[in-house]
């Protein structure tokens, strides 16, 4: 403001009043009442110039005062020349018919068909082809018909085709026309004056339109590859000679014509450009994607080898594709065991390798949707994880996927999962009360390991998880057994004897959560593992726990003996690595059997501590005021091989189970 | 309005889509009518090239150790002279005139010398059946495969190659001349066209023979046979297809539980 006032402005007065002006009206335009905003957008929104709907009559309703009643009443119309009566339904108010002509009457229009007398026809429209009497038929068909030459064609008594008759009848008018005209300038704008109908074009027109219409696809397939390759020779000529090159005319319109012509050209260009070349080399021409422009080109060479040919249609059919898909193409073709180039090239081979090459696109294309759309429903179920399941075994369990442990999660309906919710249930009863019994370390611990395999395996295998649990419930206390046959460990609370075995309720669902939890971490490892998993095998999960046992009797057989602890620890710290050795051999396995080894035996303390469920009578070291044996950490480390070996077979048996029901 | 208004006189009448493919160029009128070209037929002329190599065993020097003859040859062992007019052969540039010309059926060529190199083959057609020449490229093999077997005199080591010259838009004479000649194979004419009869054979006559059917190295001539490849292909397409119509299956089935799925999220 001050600004102006220096610049010696004038403080604007005039647009405000104006912005002012113009505000109310648009507010008016914006909402009409009456009716919500939505429901005028539907018929287009602010304002038209004539608005379509009188806004006001949409919530009237017809008065109440009026009596209407429905009639069967006669009425005539204007647009009937004869007495016919008809009848028919008339809305009455109160007792008073509507008056006025037929409402439909005003649509009876008719055509203005000039009318000569004799005089004018001697004078202006004779005519060698058409007699007087053909020419009065005409005009008589003409208005009777409405200017519907068709059918004019079709009842005229001499045969005619269309056109003359149009010819006929349109140059009679404008002879009419001009000759009644005070002056030819009056008339010149009339547009029979101004445009005067052409038979011949239009002949040509209707026959260029029935031939395009009649196409054959062979000619359509030909025609596109002639346009492909006369564009291809424009573009190239316009890039070549900038100056005033007489433009070809553009392809767009199929017309037969134009085509010939852009062919005749191109051939005239085509064959210099090439002839300059030799022909079994590629001309300058840069590799084609579309397949009918160098099916054109091939034909622009005159002469190439069927070798050369195949190639080109190859490159051209897989130029939509990267390089990654072309080398898995051909080694597809491989694995199927065809030739890459074919032995015999004769017409027959080449089209069906080029049909087998297109057909292993499709199929690749489709191998990565099906990938995409496993991964778009694991994501929609699997809610604040978005990421994509990474190794191409899960694409088959994707299918029947379920929700992951949280037993507080978000539960979505569809009888399929409730089933399986019910099976979980079980398995999580047990999970869920242990997870709130176990405190310190050891629930940290296993909850920790448990999350990570929550987070990881979330689009996963409860059956799997299910199937630990239950080898665990049974295997773990067989082999347990053995320990406390010998009295390494003497249970206390809970001490059952089942048979010869001496036991503790506890040491099954124990175990079990042991092998479920350990199996699925190794399983969440695997997955995450950048080079190849070993396969699950029967054979190795046998052999593991075969060697498992023997080391849990060696070692139970040590102790039985006396044989002195520390040469013990020593002997099993070698058997162990031994074991670990011959069955696992990674070091992500050592490192899992390592960090086992040592943790679980801390999880035993608060076990003794807290709840007395079992002791070591011959401990030999002291941590956190229980007694613990040394060498338990070997047999925790040999678990590790048997539960990578069996988490691995369960999980092959599980998904081979499930992709056979998915498909 | 219609190019075909500039036809010469003397031509047959082709009513219907053929006459589309009609073309004349623009060119003198007496040359019309034997440049006539036929846009929807293609001719191939099926050929096998390569070589066969004799070690020359005891009578093997440094420099001449095998003897060797390059040929091109129709696949059938007819004579490609009907469509070949001469062959030029381009040797390494070590050997004497190193470009070789030959004029007439059987084209091969036959050289001694201890070296593998690739040698450029370039066929020069009639004047009816394609102006521009042809280039193939053959890698001369002397060597067995396996060089653990004992090298034989008496048998070559032969590397022959399948291919099929094809030449699009054939002139008519051209056309004439190969109806019935057995190294060329015909195509199938556009409906309605017929080829005026094939003029009087000019080499039944000549002494030299341009076939290969009695050559001295025909017993070592690879046969090629489509079939084992076309079935080959069959197989292999049918497994593909019905990978595919899995791959859709399941994909369907996905799209359908998706639908399930997507409106029960709430994200």
């Amino acid at each position: 403001m001050d600004a102006k006032d220096i610049l010696g402005l004038p403080k604007t007065p005039l647009p405000i009043t104006q912005e002012k002006k113009s505000r109310p009206q648009k507010d008016s335009q914006r909402k009409p009442d009456g009716i919500s905003r939505e429901v005028y957008a539907l018929t287009g929104g602010l304002a038209p110039l004539m608005p379509s709907i009188d806004v006001s009559q949409l919530k009237r309703r017809p008065p109440s005062d009026e009596k209407i009643t429905w009639q069967w009443l006669p009425f005539t119309s204007s647009a009937r020349k004869d007495n016919l009566q008809l009848y028919h339904w008339v809305r009455v108010v109160n007792g008073v018919p509507p008056t006025g002509d037929y409402s439909f009457a005003k649509y009876n229009k008719s055509v203005d068909v000039i009318k000569y007398t004799d005089e004018e026809y001697e004078k202006y429209l004779t005519d060698p082809t058409w007699t007087k009497e053909e020419t009065d038929q005409l005009f008589d068909l003409c208005e009777r018909c409405d200017l519907r030459f068709i059918i004019i064609a079709d009842r005229f008594p001499t045969s005619r085709t269309v056109e003359e008759l149009k010819d006929r009848y349109y140059s009679v008018s404008r002879a009419i026309l001009i000759a009644r005209a005070p002056s030819p300038a009056d008339v010149a704008g009339h547009p029979l004056v101004k445009d005067p109908y052409n038979a011949s074009q239009e002949t040509e027109r209707k026959r260029a339109l029935s031939m395009v219409l009649s196409q054959t696809k062979h000619q359509e397939r030909k025609d596109a590859e002639v346009l492909a390759e006369a564009k291809r020779i424009a573009e190239s000529r316009m890039a070549a000679r900038v100056a005033e090159e007489p433009d070809l005319p553009v392809p767009s319109d199929a017309a037969p014509e134009n085509t010939e012509k852009a062919i005749v050209h191109g051939d005239t260009i085509s064959q210099s450009n090439v002839q300059v070349s030799s022909a079994a080399v590629a001309p300058s021409s840069s590799i084609m994607p579309d397949n009918a422009s160098t099916l054109a080109s091939l034909r622009m060479l005159r002469v190439y080898l069927r070798t050369y040919g195949l190639e080109q249609m190859v490159q051209a059919a897989s130029s939509s594709a990267g390089l990654r898909t072309i080398k898995r193409v051909e080694q597809t073709l491989q694995d199927l065991g065809v030739n890459l180039k074919p032995k015999v090239p004769t017409k027959a081979v080449c089209a069906e390798h080029l049909e087998l090459r297109k057909e292993i696109l499709t199929l690749l294309n489709l191998q990565k949707q099906l990938q995409y759309k496993e991964a778009e429903g694991s994501s929609f179920r699997d809610g604040s994880y978005g990421d994509m399941p990474g190794t191409p075994k899960r694409m088959h369990r994707a299918a029947d996927q379920d929700r992951t442990f949280v037993p507080d999660a978000i539960s979505f309906g569809g009888d399929r999962v409730g089933k399986r919710e019910q099976k979980r249930k079980a398995g999580f009863d047990y999970l869920a009360r242990f997870r709130d019994q176990t405190h310190g370390m050891a629930a940290h611990i296993m909850n920790l390991i448990r999350k990570k395999s929550r987070t990881s395996l979330r689009s996963s295998w409860p059956s799997i998880s299910l199937s630990l649990f239950a080898s665990g419930f049974v295997l773990g206390p067989l082999i347990d057994g053995l320990h406390s046959r010998v009295d390494l460990v003497v249970y206390q609370n809970g001490a059952i004897n089942i048979g010869p075995l001496h036991t503790n309720i506890w040491v099954p669902p124990l175990l079990g959560l042991f092998y479920c939890t350990v199996g699925l971490l190794q399983l969440f490892l695997d997955e995450r593992a950048s080079s190849d998993v070993p396969q699950g095998s029967l054979e190795k999960a046998a052999a593991s726990l075969i060697a498992l046992v023997l080391f849990i009797e060696l070692s139970a057989e040590m102790y039985k003996n006396g044989v002195p602890d520390n040469i013990e620890a020593y002997i099993l710290f070698a058997a162990a690595e031994l074991l670990w050795f011959t069955l696992d051999r990674t070091r992500l396995g050592f490192a899992l059997a390592s960090l086992v080894g040592i943790c679980c035996p801390l999880a035993e303390i608060p076990l003794m501590k807290f709840f007395n469920l079992w002791y070591y009578p011959q401990a030999n070291v002291e941590i956190f005021g229980q007694g613990l044996v040394t060498w338990t950490v070997t047999c925790y480390f040999a678990y590790i091989p048997f539960l990578i070996c069996l988490s691995r077979w369960l999980q092959s048996i599980i998904n081979a189970a499930d992709t056979e029901k998915s498909t | 309005m219609l190019n075909s208004s500039k036809r010469g006189p003397d031509q047959p009448e082709i009513s219907g889509p053929a006459a589309k493919t009609q073309r004349t160029k623009m060119g003198k009128p007496e040359d019309s009518e034997k440049k006539k070209k036929l846009k929807d037929v293609e001719i191939s002329v099926p050929i096998v090239y390569g070589n066969a190599a004799f070690w020359l065993g005891k009578k093997a020097s440094e420099y001449q150790s095998h003897k060797w003859t390059v040929y091109v040859r129709g696949a059938t062992n007819e004579d490609l002279g009907v469509v070949v007019k001469r062959a030029v052969f381009q040797l390494h540039s070590s050997f004497n005139n190193p470009t070789r010309v030959v004029e007439s059926a059987p084209f091969e060529l036959s050289e001694s010398g201890w070296g593998e190199f690739e040698i450029a083959i370039t066929l020069y057609f009639h004047s009816d059946v394609c102006e521009k020449p042809l280039n193939l490229y053959h890698h001369l093999k002397l060597y067995p495969e396996d060089e653990s077997g004992p090298m034989s005199t008496k048998k070559p080591v032969v590397v022959e190659l399948y291919d099929e010259i094809v030449l699009t838009e054939p002139s008519e004479s051209f056309l004439a001349r190969v109806q019935n000649h057995p190294a060329v194979s015909f195509p199938r004419l556009p409906a309605g066209f017929t080829l005026p009869p094939p003029g009087p054979f000019e080499d039944e006559n000549k002494s030299k023979r341009g076939d290969t059917k009695d050559h001295p190295l025909s017993q070592w001539f690879l046969n090629f046979s489509e079939a084992d490849e076309l079935l080959q292909l069959a197989a292999a397409r049918q497994q593909v297809q019905a990978h595919i119509a899995k791959l859709r299956r399941q994909i369907n089935v996905i799209d359908g539980q998706n639908q399930q799925f997507k409106p029960s999220s709430d994200q």
